[in-house]
């Protein structure tokens, strides 16, 4: 009896219990108040979102156009060149960081941060420098370096010269595991 | 309580979504995976390649603009219609859900897309449908996934699938028919697969919803028997199955109370980790079911482990309260009557803070109110030295729908931070941001743009005016001149048949000696000593003039022939000094550039309106969120101080009427706690 007495009086003065023993008739309610709460809010909501989502579109066109603009006022098709660099599974390298020489001249160097490693090793592709350049002959270097098998610094590097014609040029450094040795391969070739 | 309650399965839709995109990202390792042979990772197209680069960064503004790129530079070759599911996934990531409905659709419509690839595409437009809340239309389009080819495809799309087909069968009235079909799926999916868990859990709401108290009981009980130590589990789904194994204990216990139950719900309360995410509700339900069981000092012990922490979320807000009672329920009506009097102090205090933050409210306030993570930063990093982002920053920490990773530093927002249209609001407001400051990057682009161009104009006129001059150097007007003459004269020539007009060089010499021996005959007397000279100069002229005479045409055509050859010469030299003028005197190439750097800056413009509109709008959905969050706080907070007063004025009289009930007699908070504690 004192018991009950107790649980009633719980639930006649204090909001906290009367809020545990309503429990039930919450919870049976719980679905039915949530859907009524979001169709109100959804018509507002909806305007809002299509609004945001519109701005985004355009927005997203806009900066495409903006790269597009740059491209053609900085770096003329006759002129282009471009270095891309993948990474190819990586599983004998972790890659920290990479240098690009160009005729001698460094044009690019960038340390890599965990997610851009694990965002070539998904398949991305970065696009590690671009620039103009004059036709003929050209020689291009990359420095790689990253902790590689037993977990030892690995340092490579790979030259390319190639021959610079009037249209675009683009070349790939690319990273791949080599299984005949485990070991990490570096070589720079033409983008196909 | 009931407002937690309330929002479970916004939680778990919550849950669904990053679920969701974690299938999204390993769909973009499939696409790579099947496409490829030697080398399986390797994106065959540049402009997809750096699109992937940018989408497995988390970077979906930037990873939609390269693809966007691709596709108006011919498009993506050598990738089939992947991208096109990559950029479906993007778009969802970036809040994007309409565009992302239109793309499935048109693949859909497309006839030449592979099997694999449409039945993907079914699977995502039923995922659509389901963010957007249309369940009819998501399990329309679940019904077209082919089961079987998804498995073989991806388990773990299948596995999802699963799911909202589940979730969607929930949604209906419960039928042997709809149980069997469900218990198909759940038979279908790992026992310890989330997917599994997360049904088995709403399987048990729903049936409780249907007011099958006893079944959802059972559901719960038998959910909370499969689960295993967490060590056992795969390090990726450990947390996550370890959270849901709480809150099935935390349901189930509640359950085991509104049915009276109270051991049972201590019981499975119990086994809640003090540490874990749901504590402080177990602590709380565990206080009651102790109170209702009589056991009052393990309540207090509860309760005041509870006071002990900060009150962070509203809902705690009752605990001074609850306290109070428990400890007028164990007779002690002094110290009662004291925690009474500090609860309502407490409660007086928070009404007038929360009613000076509802007068203050400002973006900033509500800003300066929330901590927001930094990206590469774990949780808390805020600690370790590296100051806090700010909204709209690329820095701050959001997960794989764009919400960003945020605090509360402010208990009453606490709430309405867990709520799914706060975090909506949030994100759209730091999407926002985010997209001002790239605006003003673009203004600054396009003026380095402008600069840029001036910088060519000014250049290419000082190579005007060198070319000029230059040109004035040649004295070009002269040399047509003298072409004209020459032209002039040969036809005169021609005309006249002036045969001694075309003489060649040899022909030349030859006539200025004649010329000469003639001046000298004349110069000499006319006489035998010189008559033979003439005689023979007589001979050489008649001969010279014959031998011009009989050269005549072909001397002409030489000199026509010389003629036409300057004329060509003079013609090439005639249209590129045109050009040039022609050039120098227009400036179309910069112009097009100067044209096309204006339009995007008009465009720039509209996007810069539209922005503030939908800044302001955002703006404003999110203080009349946190207004009413506060108002309802402060209701509830009214009605504790109520409680609270009149329970002190109800013991007051008590004390006043029993004078012999005092202070002294009874035990202090701490050794009525130990000495219940003690005999429990």
């Amino acid at each position: 009896m004192m018991i009950l007495r107790t649980v009633q009086t719980l639930a006649a003065q204090t909001v906290a219990v009367r809020r545990t023993l309503c429990l039930m008739g919450v919870l049976l309610l719980a679905p039915v108040q949530t859907l009524a709460q979001e169709t109100g809010e959804s018509d507002s909501e909806g305007s809002v979102a299509l609004s945001v989502e519109e701005l985004k579109k355009k927005v997203i066109r806009l900066n495409r156009d903006l790269f597009i603009l740059e491209e053609d006022l900085l770096f003329p098709a006759s002129t282009q060149f471009a270095v891309f660099l993948s990474l190819d599974t990586g599983k004998f390298l972790k890659l920290d960081a990479v240098k690009l020489k160009l005729d001698d001249d460094t044009v690019a160097s960038h340390l890599y941060t965990e997610r851009q490693v694990k965002a070539l090793q998904r398949g991305g592709l970065q696009r590690l420098h671009i620039g103009n350049m004059k036709t003929g002959t050209h020689q291009v270097t990359v420095f790689v370096e990253g902790i590689g098998p037993d977990n030892r610094a690995y340092k490579q590097a790979a030259t390319l010269e190639f021959e610079k014609g009037t249209g675009t040029a683009a070349l790939e450094v690319r990273i791949r595991d080599r299984a005949s040795d485990y070991q990490p391969e570096v070589a720079i070739v033409e983008w196909e | 309580m009931a407002d937690r309650l309330r929002r479970l399965p916004l939680r778990q839709r919550i849950r669904f979504a990053l679920r969701g995109t974690a299938c999204f990202v390993l769909l973009a390792c499939a696409c790579g995976t099947a496409l490829a042979d030697e080398s399986p990772q390797r994106a065959r197209d540049a402009g997809y390649g750096m699109a992937l680069y940018e989408y497995h960064q988390g970077n979906f503004f930037q990873a939609l603009t390269r693809l966007n790129l691709a596709n108006s530079d011919g498009g993506i070759s050598g990738h089939g219609d992947h991208p096109l599911l990559v950029e479906g996934g993007l778009m969802l990531g970036y809040g994007m859900t309409r565009e992302a409905q239109t793309l499935f659709q048109t693949l859909l419509d497309e006839s030449d897309v592979p099997e694999q690839t449409r039945n993907q595409a079914w699977f995502y437009l039923g995922k659509v449908f389901w963010l957007e809340g249309d369940a009819d239309a998501s399990a329309d389009a679940l019904e077209r996934v082919d089961g079987d080819l998804l498995e073989d495809t991806d388990e773990a799309l299948y596995h999802e699938w699963l799911y909202l087909k589940g979730q969607w069968l929930l949604g209906q009235k419960e039928t042997a028919e709809t149980g069997k079909r469900l218990d198909d799926m759940l038979l279908k999916l790992p026992e310890q697969s989330p997917w599994s868990w997360y049904l088995r859990y709403n399987r048990a709401v729903q049936r409780l919803a249907a007011g099958d108290l006893q079944t959802a009981v059972d559901g719960l009980s038998e959910l909370i028997g499969q689960a295993v130590p967490e060590a056992n589990l795969p390090p990726e789904t450990a947390d996550e199955l370890g959270a849901l194994e709480q809150q099935a204990r935390l349901l189930l216990g509640r359950l085991h109370l509104g049915q009276g139950d109270f051991e049972r719900a201590m019981a499975v309360l119990d086994d809640i980790p003090l540490d874990g995410l749901l504590a402080d509700q177990a602590l709380f339900d565990y206080a009651i079911a102790a109170s209702q069981k009589g056991r009052n000092g393990l309540a207090l012990q509860a309760l005041d482990t509870l006071q002990g922490r900060p009150l962070f979320a509203p809902w705690l807000q009752q605990v001074p309260y609850a306290r109070a009672f428990t400890i007028e329920q164990m007779n002690r009506p002094t110290a009662a009557l004291e925690a009474y009097r500090r609860a309502a102090e407490h409660y007086l205090q928070l009404d007038q803070r929360l009613a000076a933050e509802q007068l203050n409210l400002t973006e900033e306030v509500l800003v300066k109110a929330l901590k927001f993570v930094r990206e590469g930063s774990g949780e808390g990093s805020g600690e370790q030295g590296s100051a806090e982002p700010s909204l709209g920053e690329s820095a701050m920490l959001t997960d794989s729908y764009g919400r960003v990773q945020v605090h509360p530093q402010d208990f009453s927002l606490a709430e309405l931070l867990a709520g799914e249209a706060f975090q909506l609001a949030l994100r759209d407001l730091h999407e926002l941001y985010r997209l001002d400051n790239s605006l003003n990057q673009w203004r600054q682009q396009l003026a380095s743009f402008d600069g840029m161009l001036d910088t060519r104009r000014s250049r290419r006129e000082a190579r005007i005016r060198e070319t000029r001059e230059a040109l004035a150097s040649l004295n070009a007007d002269e040399w047509t001149a003298q072409q004209a003459e020459f032209r002039r004269r040969i036809e005169q020539a021609t005309d006249e048949e002036d045969a001694t007009f075309f003489m060649a060089d040899g022909q030349r010499q030859l006539r200025q000696q004649l010329d000469r021996v003639e001046a000298t005959l004349a110069a000499v007397p006319d006489d035998d000593s010189t008559r033979k000279q003439r005689q023979t100069y007589q001979r050489m002229r008649a001969y010279f003039n014959w031998w011009v005479a009989d050269e005549y045409s072909v001397n002409r055509w030489a000199a026509v022939r010389q003629l036409r050859e300057l004329e060509e010469a003079m013609d090439t030299f005639v249209s590129q000094r045109q050009l040039m003028e022609q050039e120098m005197s227009s400036d179309a190439r910069l112009d097009e550039f100067a044209g096309r750097i204006a339009s995007k800056r008009n465009e720039l413009d509209q996007v810069d309106q539209m922005l503030g509109q939908a800044l302001n709008q955002t703006r404003q959905d999110l203080m009349a969120l946190v207004e009413s969050e506060l108002a309802s706080q402060r209701r509830e907070i009214a009605g504790y101080l109520k409680a609270s007063r009149h329970a002190q004025a109800r013991l007051a009289d008590r004390l006043f009427l029993k004078p012999g009930a005092s202070a002294t007699d009874e035990p202090s908070d701490e050794q009525g706690v130990e000495s219940e504690a003690a005999d429990e």
